[in-house]
């Protein structure tokens, strides 16, 4: 008789990384979906979209090192290999488990399984076709520095190690190598930029200051999310803060003491530790990638969720991506923590009520444990948000005002009702730090949300939506030919310019739960125009530059039953579009000025190289 | 050849650029009730990556200018502290130690002591900053040299590390000992000695200007009628000082104690882990076998060690244009002559003040700045800014110059960078671009004769001076001269 297989593989993981030790649910077990494995590990399905395969090759001393088992007995036994740092096998399982967990809740938000980067379909077609990546590469230990990147040329992701430095290197030993891919955070970062490319084609393009900014912010945001996830660490710390989550420390062990007379001791004195148990740590929950900040003598995490204060200065300001970005991430986080206030508003009454303190140092487990029920809760929700806002962001030159207009209608979309409050909280959020709906008339709801389309625009006859685990070959030929031609048709209808192709470089079906219960069924379809310019007309020899407008289609499958449906007819509800105009042309020319592209002549300078974004990671 | 006299005729605005190599030397003189008085902008060369660089006639050209001045200087203008800039001073101090100066202007960066702090002497932010940056690049130097890896990259950062240091790196990595600032190079002088020589060796304090400042013109230039706008650098905010943590975190590991090169080549785990290709299933290597089906192992590797990210030569860069951007960019009017001399500025300094110069615009979106574009549209004269190279001269600053000017590039070919990087030091592109608008003489291409041999023009040079729209070139021994 045989035994089916399980549903999920036991591996285990840092939460955080090596530095934070034991303490904090920091040496965490996770349920990893199974999937059938060869030693590497390497996921065997080589037709899966979202296959990964570990590969430990060295770049810097050109050796390989021994591949995982995982299926090895005395791995299955011990539900995967205990955390170590000096055993490369944990190294490999790790990455496997933190980059498959994130895929899977990344699917779970976008409703379809994902694919990873589709090379660009213009000119030489072969060249484009090597771009492709079917299975993600992940190399934990490829070079010596203090970075870790995804690399579109090496179809994977290198993460480095290095020396710690030997001065203030917080909780590391002085000199000592730090491994980028037993950083919880930083896997799940580099990841988050590999799934975004798969997504879309061309947001690596850096067509003005927000688009770099905004990978960065999206990637820390996922990686910051996917903390609410797991439970031991976040009861722990919802209890160190007293309920507080938004909190930068944790209330250490013990009291600060020692003093004969504590009222009348010096401030220093105050807060001067005599013993560990009195040394504060840092909230882990809201920083990104403590060890490696604290390594390279930041004597702090590398970032933080609440990195920068409200204010409408900054985001005029600061153009370094990882900064701006922090912007974002901070406005996602206001809005997140708003909510989360204001959701447990009524257990804080009940626990005062019954004679608890306004100000608590303790609280009871049951409310803390309702607490993180929240918390964990409103995280999911919030981190589905901001990928489905992905499905809504027109196909080219994201700025964060029009990725504010793209979560106000992904919400929308599913929850017409706003019960939680959701897009009162993310619009003020943003107000507050100058992010503004790019070209919205006023700062209402139904004008930030992106316009439906045009009702006299015509159906899309015949379109196969597939199911939920995608479309074979022979449905997406038939699709790309029905949406090829519906694109060419209607170019105008559109709002593209007329006279310059149109081509579709991505569709995907997505599969959702409405708020009544029902399934809904969307077709996200982007489709491209692309001028080709002289980057400097009164100097051709620096080369050509690449304009391109665009707009994402958002098809709905009627419902069975409806009059279209016997009709095969599809009404199209959005058009998100950037349209070719010489204002986006000019402020093109000037950021490829001002990132210094003017003086050379290469084809794919405008492209993201995410190894050398300042600062790295 | 004999030095020639000057033909110009008196009471004639002339801007003078000496032949030095890759680095600047101009003198521009200015006719007053006084007679000819003159200012000179920075006096520097350094050898490059090719070591072509320098051709050994800065010495000779001091002499001539001093001659040429009697040693006395109305205004000594030093746009910013890199080798190619200042190293003059200092090679050349037994000349300039009898120079009469009437003033130095230099760059905010270089404010020596905290202009708040009246009662005592206080280090200013910006001089720590400075000494920080000088430290790196000295640390980042030893480093790279006692390596001894040879490539065409390892010789790019080298070159730009000399220039920051003015530290010669042959020297250290041939004797096994770790660089000093203090020592001087080939040639003699250091960029140490020489910032000592203009803040104190004059017995003058210099002026620190950053944008928007009102210069302090000496009388004598002033009453003839010069007038003088400061355009860059930007004002010292934190965020350059923020940029400054990052380039130290990217580059702190090749920063520690010497650990004779294992940092490069650690491995953590030892021996027993290690293993070949073919202890990985096949599949591991699919991904590459579209590009090989005999051996995607070797196309992967290739692949990974072509994206080991280059920190070095990343921060080798930064730290260059961190030094370029605080160039002092003058503009001089005179008889109604509109002079622009944009030191070594490059993107972050042009953009500044071309668009409005407030740090609370975005860069890069806003349309250029009307009074910008006016300067830009009415100059008689431009002193191409980094030897011409990328980036120095944004193509929008480009596009909005008018067409009729004379401009002057000091420089010399094959010295940085190459054309197949499309980093080529004078750019090409560039100065095409700039030959539409203007009249430009490059100073590599006239030949000059020093202590008997001939320093030939490079290959491909014109054979006369170009005529321009207004004004005329003439030739000197060792020098170009500008009537505006």
């Amino acid at each position: 008789m045989k035994i089916e297989n399980p549903v999920t593989r036991p591996l285990k993981a840092y939460a955080f990384d090596p530095s934070a030790g034991r303490l904090l649910g920091n040496e965490m077990s996770m349920a990893v979906r199974f999937q059938e494995l060869d030693p590497g590990p390497v996921v065997r399905d080589r037709w899966a979209p979202n296959a990964i395969a570990i590969v430990d090759y060295n770049g810097a001393t050109k050796q390989y090192y021994k591949p995982v088992d995982l299926d090895d007995r005395g791995i299955l036994l011990r539900g995967g290999l205990s955390p170590s740092e000096a055993d490369p096998y944990f190294h490999q399982q790790m990455v496997y488990a933190v980059i498959t967990n994130t895929i899977q809740h990344f699917e779970e938000a976008l409703g379809r399984r994902i694919h990873w980067r589709r090379g660009v379909r213009e000119g030489d077609l072969e060249a484009a076709a090597r771009e492709d990546i079917y299975t993600l590469n992940i190399y934990p230990h490829a070079f010596v520095g203090r970075n870790a990147f995804y690399s579109p040329r090496a179809h994977g992701i290198l993460f480095g190690y290095f020396r710690a430095g030997t001065k203030d290197v917080g909780r590391n030993l002085p000199g000592q190598p730090v491994f980028t891919c037993l950083s919880h955070d930083v896997v799940v970062h580099e990841t988050t930029h590999a799934i975004v490319d798969g997504i879309r084609s061309f947001f690596t393009e850096q067509t003005n200051p927000d688009v770099s900014a905004f990978h960065e912010a999206f990637a820390d945001l996922a990686a910051l999310f996917q903390h609410f996830t797991y439970e031991e660490a976040l009861l722990d710390t919802m209890e160190r803060t007293g309920g507080k989550l938004y909190q930068y420390q944790l209330r250490p062990d013990a009291e600060m003491a020692g003093y004969d007379d504590y009222a009348s001791a010096t401030p220093e004195q105050k807060h001067d530790p005599l013993l560990s148990a009195q040394i504060s740590a840092r909230n882990p929950l809201i920083e990104i990638a403590q060890q490696f900040g604290e390594a390279t003598g930041k004597n702090r995490a590398l970032r933080s969720a609440l990195g920068t204060k409200p204010n409408s200065l900054d985001i005029l300001k600061l153009t370094e991506p990882h900064a701006r970005g922090s912007i974002l991430v901070a406005a996602v986080f206001d809005a997140y923590f708003a909510i989360y206030l204001k959701r447990t508003a009524d257990l804080w009454r009940i626990f005062r009520a019954g004679g608890g303190s306004a100000n608590p140092v303790d609280i009871p487990r049951p409310l803390a444990m309702r607490l993180c029920d929240e918390a964990r809760a409103l995280s999911r929700l919030f981190f589905r948000l901001c990928v489905r806002a992905l499905d809504y962001c027109a196909p080219v030159d994201i700025t964060f005002g029009s990725y504010l207009r793209s979560i106000v209608t992904a919400d929308f979309d599913l929850h017409p009702e706003d019960e939680i409050g959701i897009r009162e909280a993310v619009k003020q959020s943003f107000r507050l730090r100058g992010i503004m709906p790019e070209n919205a008339g006023f700062f209402s709801d139904d004008s930030i949300r992106w316009p439906r389309a045009p009702e006299d625009l015509p159906p899309v006859v015949g379109l196969n939506f597939g199911d939920p685990n995608g479309l074979t070959m022979a449905q997406k030929k038939e699709a790309a030919a029905i949406l090829q031609a519906y694109v060419t048709t209607n170019c105008e209808l559109l709002g593209f310019s007329a006279g310059v192709p149109v081509v579709v470089p991505s569709f995907h079906p997505v599969f959702r739960i409405n708020s009544d219960g029902s399934l809904r069924i969307d077709m996200v379809v982007e489709a491209v125009q692309t001028i080709e310019k002289d980057f400097n007309p009164a100097a051709p020899k620096f080369g050509k530059i690449k304009f391109r407008g665009g707009a994402t289609l958002i098809i709905s499958k009627p419902m069975p039953g409806e009059p279209s449906a016997l009709k095969n007819e599809s009404q199209i509800r959005y058009v998100i579009s950037k349209k070719l105009s010489p204002q986006r042309e000019e402020r093109q020319r000037r950021f490829g000025e001002h990132l210094g592209l003017d003086g050379t002549s290469d084809q794919n300078r405008f492209e993201i190289n995410f190894s050398m974004l300042h600062g790295g990671i | 050849m004999a030095t020639k006299k000057s033909k110009a005729k008196k009471g004639e605005l002339r801007i003078r650029m000496y032949r030095v190599g890759f680095g600047d030397f101009f003198l521009m003189t200015v006719p007053t009730a006084e007679g000819p008085q003159h200012i000179l902008i920075d006096c520097g060369v350094t050898p490059g990556k090719t070591k072509k660089g320098d051709i050994g006639s800065i010495k000779a050209a001091v002499a001539h200018m001093a001659q040429e001045t009697s040693k006395t200087l109305a205004l000594i203008i030093v746009t910013h502290r890199h080798q190619d800039h200042i190293i003059g001073f200092s090679r050349a101090a037994e000349i300039f130690n009898d120079f009469k100066v009437g003033a130095i202007w230099m760059s905010i960066w270089e404010t020596e002591y905290d202009p708040n702090e009246k009662k005592e002497k206080k280090k200013s932010l910006a001089s720590e900053f400075q000494d920080e940056l000088t430290a790196l690049a000295l640390g980042l130097q030893s480093r790279v040299a006692l390596a001894g890896k040879k490539d065409s990259d390892t010789d790019e950062i080298l070159a730009m590390l000399q220039n920051a240091t003015g530290v010669d790196h042959e020297d250290f990595a041939a004797t096994g000992t770790t660089a000093s600032a203090k020592k001087p190079g080939k040639g003699g002088g250091t960029n140490a000695a020489s910032l000592a020589f203009l803040k104190s060796g004059l017995k003058l304090e210099p002026e620190y200007y950053t944008r928007g400042d009102k210069p302090k013109i000496p009388k004598v230039l002033k009453d003839a009628g010069l007038t003088a706008q400061i355009l860059g650098p930007p004002p010292t905010d934190e965020i350059d000082f923020m940029k400054l943590m990052d380039l130290k975190k990217g580059v702190g590991q090749y920063l520690g104690e010497d650990d004779g090169g294992i940092t490069e080549m650690l491995d953590p785990f030892g021996a027993s882990w290690q293993a070949n290709a073919n202890e990985y299933p096949l599949s591991a290597f699919r991904e590459f076998s579209r590009e090989s089906k005999e051996s995607p192992n070797a196309v992967m590797e290739a692949a990974i060690q072509a994206a080991q990210p280059s920190q070095l030569f990343t921060a080798a860069k930064t730290l260059d244009d961190f030094l370029n951007n605080q160039s002092l960019v003058v503009l001089f009017t005179f008889g109604g002559k509109k002079l622009l001399f944009a030191g070594d500025a490059q993107g972050g300094n042009w953009e500044y003040w071309m668009y409005g110069g407030t740090p609370e615009k975005a860069p890069s979106v806003d349309q250029i700045d009307k009074d910008s574009a006016s300067i830009l549209s009415h100059l008689d004269f431009y002193k191409v800014g980094h030897h011409g190279s990328t980036n120095a001269t944004p193509v929008s600053a480009v596009e909005t110059m008018g067409g009729d000017f004379a401009s002057m590039c000091s420089t010399q070919e094959d010295s940085f960078g190459s054309e197949k990087n499309q980093s080529e030091v004078p750019r090409i592109p560039l100065l095409e671009a700039l030959a539409k608008k203007s009249k430009i003489v490059r100073s590599d291409q006239f030949a000059i004769t020093l202590s008997g041999s001939e320093v030939p023009a490079i290959k491909g040079s014109p054979t006369r001076l170009p005529t321009p729209d207004r004004g005329r070139f003439e030739r000197g021994s060792i020098y170009i001269d500008y009537f505006p």
